[in-house]
Protein backbone atom coordinates (compact mmCIF):
# COMPACT_ATOMS: atom_id res chain seq x y z
CA UNK A 1 0.00 0.00 0.00
CA UNK A 2 2.75 2.36 1.02
CA UNK A 3 4.90 1.47 -1.96
CA UNK A 4 1.96 2.16 -4.31
CA UNK A 5 1.51 5.71 -3.01
CA UNK A 6 5.25 6.18 -3.12
CA UNK A 7 5.28 5.05 -6.76
CA UNK A 8 2.39 7.37 -7.65
CA UNK A 9 4.13 10.23 -5.88
CA UNK A 10 7.33 9.47 -7.75
CA UNK A 11 5.41 9.42 -11.03
CA UNK A 12 3.87 12.82 -10.27
CA UNK A 13 7.22 14.33 -9.35
CA UNK A 14 8.90 13.08 -12.50
CA UNK A 15 6.08 14.39 -14.70
CA UNK A 16 6.23 17.77 -12.98
CA UNK A 17 9.98 18.03 -13.55
CA UNK A 18 9.72 17.04 -17.18
CA UNK A 19 7.03 19.64 -17.71
CA UNK A 20 9.22 22.41 -16.39
CA UNK A 21 11.92 21.24 -18.78
CA UNK A 22 9.56 21.76 -21.74
CA UNK A 23 8.48 25.21 -20.70
CA UNK A 24 11.89 26.76 -20.60
CA UNK A 25 12.65 30.18 -21.91
CA UNK A 26 15.03 30.74 -24.73
CA UNK A 27 16.70 33.99 -25.60
CA UNK A 28 16.84 34.84 -29.29
CA UNK A 29 19.46 37.38 -30.24
CA UNK A 30 19.63 39.06 -33.60
CA UNK A 31 22.41 41.29 -34.79
CA UNK A 32 21.80 43.64 -37.69
CA UNK A 33 23.12 46.82 -39.10
CA UNK A 34 20.82 49.68 -40.04
CA UNK A 35 23.34 51.07 -42.52
CA UNK A 36 22.73 50.96 -46.23
CA UNK A 37 26.43 51.47 -46.84
CA UNK A 38 29.34 50.98 -44.54
CA UNK A 39 31.81 53.77 -45.09
CA UNK A 40 35.24 54.28 -43.63
CA UNK A 41 35.18 57.20 -41.23
CA UNK A 42 31.38 57.36 -41.06
CA UNK A 43 29.10 55.92 -38.41
CA UNK A 44 28.19 52.26 -38.45
CA UNK A 45 25.12 51.51 -36.33
CA UNK A 46 24.60 47.97 -35.12
CA UNK A 47 21.35 46.88 -33.56
CA UNK A 48 21.13 43.87 -31.25
CA UNK A 49 17.61 42.58 -30.66
CA UNK A 50 17.00 40.28 -27.72
CA UNK A 51 13.73 38.42 -27.41
CA UNK A 52 12.77 36.24 -24.51
CA UNK A 53 10.45 33.60 -25.86
CA UNK A 54 8.92 31.35 -23.32
CA UNK A 55 7.13 31.86 -20.06
CA UNK A 56 9.90 32.49 -17.56
CA UNK A 57 12.37 35.22 -16.80
CA UNK A 58 16.02 34.81 -17.70
CA UNK A 59 18.68 36.18 -15.44
CA UNK A 60 22.16 37.58 -15.65
CA UNK A 61 22.22 38.11 -19.40
CA UNK A 62 25.60 39.02 -20.77
CA UNK A 63 26.27 39.92 -24.40
CA UNK A 64 29.83 39.94 -25.57
CA UNK A 65 30.74 41.19 -29.03
CA UNK A 66 34.12 42.70 -28.35
CA UNK A 67 35.85 40.15 -30.56
CA UNK A 68 33.89 41.21 -33.66
CA UNK A 69 35.04 44.80 -33.54
CA UNK A 70 38.60 45.12 -32.32
CA UNK A 71 39.52 48.62 -31.34
CA UNK A 72 42.35 48.58 -33.86
CA UNK A 73 39.87 48.63 -36.73
CA UNK A 74 36.77 50.18 -35.16
CA UNK A 75 36.27 53.13 -32.90
CA UNK A 76 33.42 52.85 -30.41
CA UNK A 77 31.33 56.01 -30.39
CA UNK A 78 28.11 55.21 -28.55
CA UNK A 79 27.01 52.24 -26.47
CA UNK A 80 28.97 49.29 -25.26
CA UNK A 81 29.97 46.01 -26.88
CA UNK A 82 29.58 44.17 -23.58
CA UNK A 83 26.17 44.99 -22.10
CA UNK A 84 24.54 43.04 -19.34
CA UNK A 85 21.02 42.86 -18.06
CA UNK A 86 20.15 41.45 -14.67
CA UNK A 87 16.82 40.09 -15.74
CA UNK A 88 14.75 39.97 -18.89
CA UNK A 89 11.10 39.12 -18.36
CA UNK A 90 9.12 36.74 -20.51
CA UNK A 91 8.00 38.12 -23.84
CA UNK A 92 10.23 41.18 -23.67
CA UNK A 93 11.71 42.51 -26.86
CA UNK A 94 14.86 44.51 -26.15
CA UNK A 95 17.11 46.53 -28.40
CA UNK A 96 20.69 47.50 -27.81
CA UNK A 97 22.35 49.92 -30.18
CA UNK A 98 26.06 50.34 -30.73
CA UNK A 99 27.61 52.97 -32.99
CA UNK A 100 31.07 52.32 -34.36
CA UNK A 101 33.32 54.06 -36.83
CA UNK A 102 35.42 51.87 -39.13
CA UNK A 103 38.97 53.03 -39.39
CA UNK A 104 39.96 51.04 -42.45
CA UNK A 105 38.30 50.14 -45.71
CA UNK A 106 38.04 46.80 -47.42
CA UNK A 107 36.19 43.59 -46.73
CA UNK A 108 35.51 42.86 -43.10
CA UNK A 109 33.80 39.98 -41.39
CA UNK A 110 31.85 40.44 -38.21
CA UNK A 111 30.93 37.22 -36.50
CA UNK A 112 28.31 36.23 -33.96
CA UNK A 113 27.95 37.85 -30.61
CA UNK A 114 28.15 35.47 -27.67
CA UNK A 115 25.30 35.71 -25.20
CA UNK A 116 25.27 33.90 -21.87
CA UNK A 117 22.38 33.79 -19.45
CA UNK A 118 20.94 31.81 -16.58
CA UNK A 119 17.54 30.24 -16.66
CA UNK A 120 16.87 30.82 -12.99
CA UNK A 121 18.28 32.93 -10.24
CA UNK A 122 19.40 30.04 -8.12
CA UNK A 123 20.60 27.70 -10.82
CA UNK A 124 23.96 29.10 -11.82
CA UNK A 125 24.20 26.89 -14.87
CA UNK A 126 25.03 29.25 -17.68
CA UNK A 127 23.35 28.89 -21.05
CA UNK A 128 25.23 30.06 -24.06
CA UNK A 129 23.68 31.22 -27.29
CA UNK A 130 24.92 33.01 -30.35
CA UNK A 131 23.41 35.93 -32.17
CA UNK A 132 22.85 36.04 -35.89
CA UNK A 133 25.75 37.45 -37.82
CA UNK A 134 26.10 40.14 -40.43
CA UNK A 135 28.80 38.25 -42.29
CA UNK A 136 31.16 39.75 -44.82
CA UNK A 137 30.68 43.42 -45.46
CA UNK A 138 32.46 45.80 -47.76
CA UNK A 139 33.61 48.99 -46.11
CA UNK A 140 33.92 51.59 -48.84
CA UNK A 141 36.36 54.43 -48.61
CA UNK A 142 35.19 57.93 -47.83
CA UNK A 143 36.00 59.00 -51.39
CA UNK A 144 33.69 56.43 -52.94
CA UNK A 145 30.82 57.52 -50.74
CA UNK A 146 31.47 61.21 -51.38
CA UNK A 147 31.54 60.68 -55.09
CA UNK A 148 27.94 59.53 -54.90
CA UNK A 149 26.48 61.47 -52.04
CA UNK A 150 28.39 64.56 -51.04
CA UNK A 151 27.14 67.96 -52.12
CA UNK A 152 29.95 68.57 -54.65
CA UNK A 153 29.98 72.32 -53.98
CA UNK A 154 33.75 72.51 -53.94
CA UNK A 155 33.90 70.54 -57.17
CA UNK A 156 31.62 73.03 -58.87
CA UNK A 157 33.55 76.02 -57.57
CA UNK A 158 36.75 74.53 -58.95
CA UNK A 159 35.05 73.85 -62.26
CA UNK A 160 33.82 77.44 -62.45
CA UNK A 161 37.31 78.71 -61.70
CA UNK A 162 38.76 76.57 -64.47
CA UNK A 163 36.04 77.41 -66.99
CA UNK A 164 36.02 81.13 -66.34
CA UNK A 165 39.16 82.02 -68.41
CA UNK A 166 37.42 80.53 -71.48
CA UNK A 167 34.42 82.75 -70.89
CA UNK A 168 35.88 85.87 -69.31
CA UNK A 169 38.72 86.40 -71.78
CA UNK A 170 36.61 86.59 -74.99
CA UNK A 171 34.01 88.63 -73.07
CA UNK A 172 36.69 91.08 -72.09
CA UNK A 173 37.88 91.42 -75.68
CA UNK A 174 34.35 91.99 -76.94
CA UNK A 175 33.58 94.45 -74.19
CA UNK A 176 36.70 96.48 -74.90
CA UNK A 177 36.02 96.67 -78.60
CA UNK A 178 32.37 97.49 -77.99
CA UNK A 179 33.31 100.35 -75.71
CA UNK A 180 35.87 101.65 -78.20
CA UNK A 181 33.37 101.60 -81.08
CA UNK A 182 30.63 103.16 -79.01
CA UNK A 183 32.98 105.95 -78.07
CA UNK A 184 33.90 106.40 -81.74
CA UNK A 185 30.24 106.32 -82.71
CA UNK A 186 29.32 108.96 -80.14
CA UNK A 187 32.27 111.13 -81.25
CA UNK A 188 31.07 110.83 -84.87
CA UNK A 189 27.62 111.88 -83.79
CA UNK A 190 28.82 114.92 -81.96
CA UNK A 191 31.06 115.97 -84.86
CA UNK A 192 28.18 115.47 -87.30
CA UNK A 193 25.92 117.55 -85.08
CA UNK A 194 28.54 120.23 -84.88
CA UNK A 195 28.69 120.29 -88.67
CA UNK B 1 13.34 49.16 25.09
CA UNK B 2 16.35 51.22 24.14
CA UNK B 3 17.67 48.30 22.11
CA UNK B 4 14.38 48.04 20.24
CA UNK B 5 14.50 51.73 19.40
CA UNK B 6 18.10 51.43 18.29
CA UNK B 7 17.26 48.44 16.14
CA UNK B 8 14.34 50.30 14.58
CA UNK B 9 16.54 53.31 13.85
CA UNK B 10 19.18 51.07 12.35
CA UNK B 11 16.61 49.42 10.13
CA UNK B 12 15.27 52.80 9.00
CA UNK B 13 18.77 54.01 8.27
CA UNK B 14 19.53 50.84 6.33
CA UNK B 15 16.38 51.11 4.26
CA UNK B 16 16.98 54.77 3.52
CA UNK B 17 20.57 54.12 2.67
CA UNK B 18 19.75 51.43 0.14
CA UNK B 19 17.46 53.36 -2.13
CA UNK B 20 18.59 56.18 -4.30
CA UNK B 21 17.26 59.57 -3.34
CA UNK B 22 16.67 62.56 -5.58
CA UNK B 23 18.56 61.23 -8.55
CA UNK B 24 20.20 63.46 -11.09
CA UNK B 25 20.44 62.21 -14.64
CA UNK B 26 23.06 63.06 -17.17
CA UNK B 27 21.94 61.89 -20.58
CA UNK B 28 24.00 61.39 -23.69
CA UNK B 29 21.62 60.75 -26.53
CA UNK B 30 22.55 59.68 -30.01
CA UNK B 31 20.41 58.85 -33.00
CA UNK B 32 20.85 58.13 -36.69
CA UNK B 33 20.87 61.43 -38.60
CA UNK B 34 21.69 60.53 -42.18
CA UNK B 35 18.84 58.91 -44.08
CA UNK B 36 20.98 58.11 -47.10
CA UNK B 37 23.55 56.20 -45.08
CA UNK B 38 21.04 54.27 -42.96
CA UNK B 39 17.90 52.41 -43.93
CA UNK B 40 16.29 52.37 -40.50
CA UNK B 41 16.45 54.63 -37.51
CA UNK B 42 17.96 53.71 -34.20
CA UNK B 43 18.70 55.72 -31.10
CA UNK B 44 20.73 55.06 -27.99
CA UNK B 45 20.69 56.81 -24.64
CA UNK B 46 23.57 56.66 -22.18
CA UNK B 47 22.37 57.66 -18.76
CA UNK B 48 24.60 58.37 -15.81
CA UNK B 49 22.72 58.49 -12.52
CA UNK B 50 23.95 60.43 -9.54
CA UNK B 51 22.21 59.94 -6.23
CA UNK B 52 22.42 62.23 -3.26
CA UNK B 53 23.44 59.50 -0.90
CA UNK B 54 25.99 58.06 -3.29
CA UNK B 55 24.13 54.79 -3.89
CA UNK B 56 23.45 53.38 -7.33
CA UNK B 57 19.89 52.38 -8.19
CA UNK B 58 20.69 48.81 -9.22
CA UNK B 59 18.56 47.87 -12.19
CA UNK B 60 16.70 50.53 -14.08
CA UNK B 61 13.77 49.97 -16.38
CA UNK B 62 12.69 52.29 -19.15
CA UNK B 63 9.26 52.78 -20.64
CA UNK B 64 9.72 52.86 -24.39
CA UNK B 65 6.55 53.22 -26.48
CA UNK B 66 4.51 51.51 -23.79
CA UNK B 67 6.85 48.59 -23.23
CA UNK B 68 8.93 48.57 -20.07
CA UNK B 69 12.34 47.07 -20.71
CA UNK B 70 15.41 46.79 -18.52
CA UNK B 71 18.35 49.07 -19.16
CA UNK B 72 21.71 47.60 -20.04
CA UNK B 73 24.76 48.09 -17.91
CA UNK B 74 28.33 47.24 -18.61
CA UNK B 75 31.01 45.89 -16.30
CA UNK B 76 33.49 48.36 -17.76
CA UNK B 77 31.52 51.43 -16.67
CA UNK B 78 29.37 50.90 -13.59
CA UNK B 79 26.83 53.63 -13.02
CA UNK B 80 26.06 53.99 -16.73
CA UNK B 81 22.78 52.71 -18.11
CA UNK B 82 22.05 52.18 -21.77
CA UNK B 83 18.69 52.27 -23.50
CA UNK B 84 18.30 51.38 -27.15
CA UNK B 85 15.35 52.35 -29.33
CA UNK B 86 14.91 50.96 -32.82
CA UNK B 87 12.39 51.88 -35.48
CA UNK B 88 11.69 50.12 -38.74
CA UNK B 89 11.35 53.25 -40.78
CA UNK B 90 12.78 56.69 -40.35
CA UNK B 91 9.36 58.15 -39.70
CA UNK B 92 8.64 55.86 -36.75
CA UNK B 93 11.29 57.42 -34.56
CA UNK B 94 9.67 60.69 -33.57
CA UNK B 95 11.87 63.71 -34.06
CA UNK B 96 12.22 66.21 -31.27
CA UNK B 97 12.23 65.40 -27.60
CA UNK B 98 10.58 62.20 -26.41
CA UNK B 99 10.15 61.63 -22.70
CA UNK B 100 11.17 58.26 -21.37
CA UNK B 101 10.16 57.26 -17.88
CA UNK B 102 12.57 55.33 -15.76
CA UNK B 103 11.67 52.90 -13.01
CA UNK B 104 13.90 51.32 -10.43
CA UNK B 105 13.32 47.98 -8.73
CA UNK B 106 10.69 49.23 -6.28
CA UNK B 107 8.66 51.27 -8.72
CA UNK B 108 8.93 48.51 -11.31
CA UNK B 109 7.50 45.91 -8.99
CA UNK B 110 4.72 48.35 -8.10
CA UNK B 111 4.08 48.80 -11.81
CA UNK B 112 3.88 45.06 -12.35
CA UNK B 113 1.42 44.68 -9.49
CA UNK B 114 -0.87 47.38 -10.86
CA UNK B 115 -3.78 45.79 -12.63
CA UNK B 116 -5.86 48.74 -13.83
CA UNK B 117 -4.80 51.61 -16.02
CA UNK B 118 -5.35 54.13 -13.26
CA UNK B 119 -3.15 52.18 -10.93
CA UNK B 120 -0.48 51.96 -13.64
CA UNK B 121 -0.57 55.70 -14.12
CA UNK B 122 -0.45 56.26 -10.37
CA UNK B 123 2.92 54.56 -9.99
CA UNK B 124 5.51 57.21 -9.50
CA UNK B 125 8.48 56.70 -11.79
CA UNK B 126 12.03 56.87 -10.56
CA UNK B 127 12.81 59.62 -12.99
CA UNK B 128 12.37 60.84 -16.50
CA UNK B 129 14.85 61.43 -19.26
CA UNK B 130 14.51 62.88 -22.72
CA UNK B 131 15.56 61.42 -26.00
CA UNK B 132 16.49 64.22 -28.35
CA UNK B 133 16.24 63.19 -31.98
CA UNK B 134 16.98 66.08 -34.33
CA UNK B 135 15.49 64.19 -37.26
CA UNK B 136 17.04 62.61 -40.33
CA UNK B 137 18.33 64.50 -43.32
CA UNK B 138 18.07 63.31 -46.87
CA UNK B 139 20.72 65.65 -48.15
CA UNK B 140 20.56 69.28 -49.26
CA UNK B 141 17.25 70.55 -50.60
CA UNK B 142 18.73 71.88 -53.82
CA UNK B 143 21.77 70.09 -55.15
CA UNK B 144 24.77 72.13 -56.13
CA UNK B 145 24.28 71.07 -59.76
CA UNK B 146 21.12 73.18 -59.79
CA UNK B 147 23.04 76.31 -58.89
CA UNK B 148 25.75 75.51 -61.41
CA UNK B 149 23.18 75.11 -64.18
CA UNK B 150 21.47 78.36 -63.17
CA UNK B 151 24.69 80.33 -63.14
CA UNK B 152 25.94 79.07 -66.49
CA UNK B 153 22.45 79.43 -67.92
CA UNK B 154 22.39 83.09 -66.95
CA UNK B 155 25.77 83.68 -68.52
CA UNK B 156 24.66 82.01 -71.74
CA UNK B 157 21.42 83.99 -71.82
CA UNK B 158 23.21 87.33 -71.38
CA UNK B 159 25.60 86.47 -74.19
CA UNK B 160 22.75 85.34 -76.44
CA UNK B 161 20.91 88.58 -75.83
CA UNK B 162 23.93 90.67 -76.80
CA UNK B 163 24.48 88.55 -79.88
CA UNK B 164 20.89 89.01 -80.95
CA UNK B 165 21.25 92.76 -80.51
CA UNK B 166 24.36 92.80 -82.67
CA UNK B 167 22.90 90.60 -85.39
CA UNK B 168 19.41 92.01 -85.32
Amino acid sequence: MFSKTALILLAFISVAYSQTDDEESFLFVTKQTVNRFIVQGKELTIKYGLYNSGPTTVFNVNLNDVHSYPSKYYELLVGTLNPKWERINAGTNLTHVVVLKPKESGISNSSHAIVTYQKSEKNTEVQRTYSSEIGDVYIMTGREYDRRFSSHVIDWILFTAMASPCIVFPFFLWFNSKRKYELLASKDKTTKKAQ
Amino acid sequence: MFRVVLAALAIIALVNGETCESPEFKVNSHSTRDARLTAESAAQLEITVKCKNGKQPGTLYADINGQVVPCAQTPAAPGKYFIGVAANTHKELASGRTKIKLYDDDSYSALRKARTEDATKAVKPFGQVELNHPGVSYGPWLPSEFFAVCTFGLVWWAAYRERSKILG
